[in-house]
C-alpha cells in the first residue's frame, strides 16, 4: 500500500520542481550540447567513464539538486498514470504528451501548478512534460553551443539574416527563434 | 512467522556472487585486489588490441537516460559513427536530436551542425588524446571517449574499487567477456569480445550519484580495416555550408583562436 503525503508538502515539491525547470538554462548550454544537443534540462548519464567521474566531484556535482520530487518515489506515480485520451505531440525536441485538456508549459506553471497538483490526485490524469524547450535553439557561438537548446534568448540582441534566415545575435552567439 | 536465520540463509543462496563481493567492496577495500587478476587480463587484452589498431571505424548504438524533474526518466536512443586513425585523425557523426559532425585532421577541429549546415573550426591539439582532453574540459561528449584517447584508456582502471570477471555474454553473435567496476559513485561494465580481437563489444556507465542511477549504454561495431581515403578526415564544407564563430564556453569570440 502506497501511503499518501501530506498535501501542502507534495505542492512545495512540485513547485520546486517548476521554479527549477523553468529557469534559463544559458549557462548550462555546454553541458547540454555535450550530452548530444536538445536536452530538456535533466539530469543525464554520461557517455565515458571520465565524465561521468568529473561530474561527480564536488564542485560540479550539481545535478542532484536540481531533481526535485516527493521523498519517496512511490508518490511520485500519480503523474503518471494512464489514460486513454492522451493527445502526443512531439516537435523539435519537446516531448508533451498530455491529457487533452491541461497543456502543462513552462509559460503556465505558476499558475497551474496547484491545479495540476490536484487534479494528478483526483483525475488519474497523467502528463510526461519535458522540459525546457521554449523559445530558440543556438546555431553556434561555442563549441558547445552547437545545436543546443535553450529556453530564453539573452537581452541585447540584434536581428541578423543569414541566407534568408532569421537569427539573433548575442554576445557572439547566433540564435535561431 | 519467518525465521530470521532462514530468510537470511536463502537471500544468500539467491543472491549471485558478484552482489555479494560488491557490497562486501563498499566496506572492505582492503579485501582482495581491487580488480581480479582475470579481469585485469581482459581488460589488458582490449587495451592491446586498441592501441594495435592503424584505423577503425566503430558504429555506436546507444540509450541514455535522462532524469526529470519529478523523476520520470526518459531514454534516449542515438545512432553515432567513429572513423578513427590514430594518433590525430577523426571524423564522427554523432546522432541525436540535434545532429553532430566533429571532423579533426591532426591541426584543425571543425565542429559541423549537420542538419543546418553551419560549421565552426578551431585550431586542436596534434593528438588524439589532446583533443579528448579539451573536448572534456568543455564538457563536449562524444562516444568512446575512454578509447579514443590513449592516456584516459590507461587511467581507466585507476578510480576502480573493485573489478570483477563476471562471465561471458553473446552480443551481436560474438563471445564476449563480461566486466563489471565499482567506483565510489559510478559503476560501469563493459564488455570485451573474446577471440583474436578483443574489442568493446558494449559499455554500461551507471551514474549513482545521480537521482535515479540514469545509465549510459552503447553497443559497438567494429570495422578495424575501413580503408579510409586520403581525404577523409578533411573538412570540405558544402557551397551552401555557413561558417560561424568558434568561440569557447565563457570567451568571446574575439579571444578565441581562429584557424
Amino acid at each position: 500500500m502506497i501511503a499518501k503525503i501530506p498535501f501542502n508538502a507534495y505542492c512545495a515539491s512540485l513547485a520546486l520542481a517548476v521554479a527549477v525547470a523553468a529557469a534559463p538554462i544559458v549557462a548550462d548550454a555546454g553541458r547540454l550540447a555535450g550530452h548530444g544537443g536538445g536536452g530538456g534540462g535533466g539530469a543525464r548519464a554520461h557517455s565515458s567513464v571520465h565524465q561521468a567521474r568529473s561530474a561527480s566531484r564536488p564542485n560540479v556535482q550539481r545535478q542532484r539538486p536540481n531533481v526535485q520530487r516527493p521523498s519517496n518515489p512511490k508518490h511520485s506515480s500519480p503523474l503518471i498514470n494512464s489514460k486513454p485520451d492522451k493527445n502526443i505531440n512531439i516537435s523539435n525536441n519537446n516531448v508533451n504528451i498530455n491529457g487533452g485538456h491541461n497543456n502543462w508549459n513552462n509559460d503556465h506553471h505558476d499558475d497551474h501548478y496547484d491545479h495540476h497538483d490536484d487534479h494528478h490526485h483526483h483525475h488519474n490524469d497523467w502528463d510526461i512534460d519535458y522540459h525546457p524547450i521554449a523559445t530558440a535553439a543556438i546555431v553556434t557561438g561555442t563549441v558547445l553551443a552547437i545545436g543546443s537548446i535553450v529556453n530564453s534568448i539573452p537581452p541585447d540582441c540584434s536581428q541578423v539574416y543569414r541566407n534568408g534566415t532569421e537569427y539573433y545575435y548575442c554576445n557572439n552567439q547566433y540564435y535561431q527563434p | 512467522m519467518k525465521h530470521p536465520l532462514r530468510t537470511g540463509i536463502c537471500l544468500f543462496l539467491a543472491l549471485p556472487a558478484f552482489v555479494s563481493l560488491v557490497h562486501a567492496a563498499e566496506d572492505a577495500d582492503t579485501e582482495g585486489p581491487a580488480v581480479t587478476p582475470e579481469a585485469k587480463a581482459v581488460y589488458d587484452r582490449m587495451s592491446a588490441t586498441l592501441k594495435g589498431l592503424k584505423q577503425y571505424s566503430v558504429t555506436v548504438q546507444s540509450s541514455q537516460d535522462e532524469v526529470l524533474n519529478y523523476g520520470y526518466k526518459l531514454q534516449h536512443n542515438a545512432n553515432s559513427r567513429l572513423d578513427v586513425e590514430p594518433p590525430n585523425h577523426l571524423f564522427a557523426e554523432v546522432g541525436g536530436s540535434v545532429p553532430k559532425r566533429y571532423v579533426y585532421d591532426g591541426k584543425t577541429l571543425t565542429l559541423m551542425n549537420v542538419a543546418q549546415d553551419y560549421y565552426a573550426q578551431t585550431q586542436a591539439p596534434d593528438s588524439l588524446g589532446g583533443l579528448v582532453d579539451a573536448l572534456i574540459n568543455h564538457d563536449v561528449e562524444v562516444p568512446l571517449m575512454d578509447f579514443l584517447s590513449q592516456s584516459l584508456q590507461d587511467s581507466l582502471l585507476d578510480g576502480v574499487k573493485r573489478g570483477r570477471l563476471i562471465g561471458t555474454s553473446q552480443l551481436d553473435g560474438k563471445t564476449c567477456d563480461h566486466l563489471a567496476f565499482r567506483e565510489p559513485d559510478v559503476d560501469w561494465q563493459l564488455w570485451v569480445s573474446q577471440g583474436k580481437e578483443a574489442l568493446p563489444c558494449k559499455i554500461v556507465i551507471t551514474t549513482r550519484y545521480t537521482l535515479g542511477d540514469p545509465q549510459y549504454q552503447a553497443v559497438l561495431k567494429w570495422n578495424t580495416s575501413p580503408g579510409f581515403k586520403a581525404d577523409h578526415f578533411t573538412f570540405v564544407p558544402g557551397k551552401d555550408a555557413t561558417r560561424i564563430p568558434f568561440t569557447a564556453n565563457n570567451l568571446p569570440a574575439s579571444q578565441e583562436e581562429q584557424p
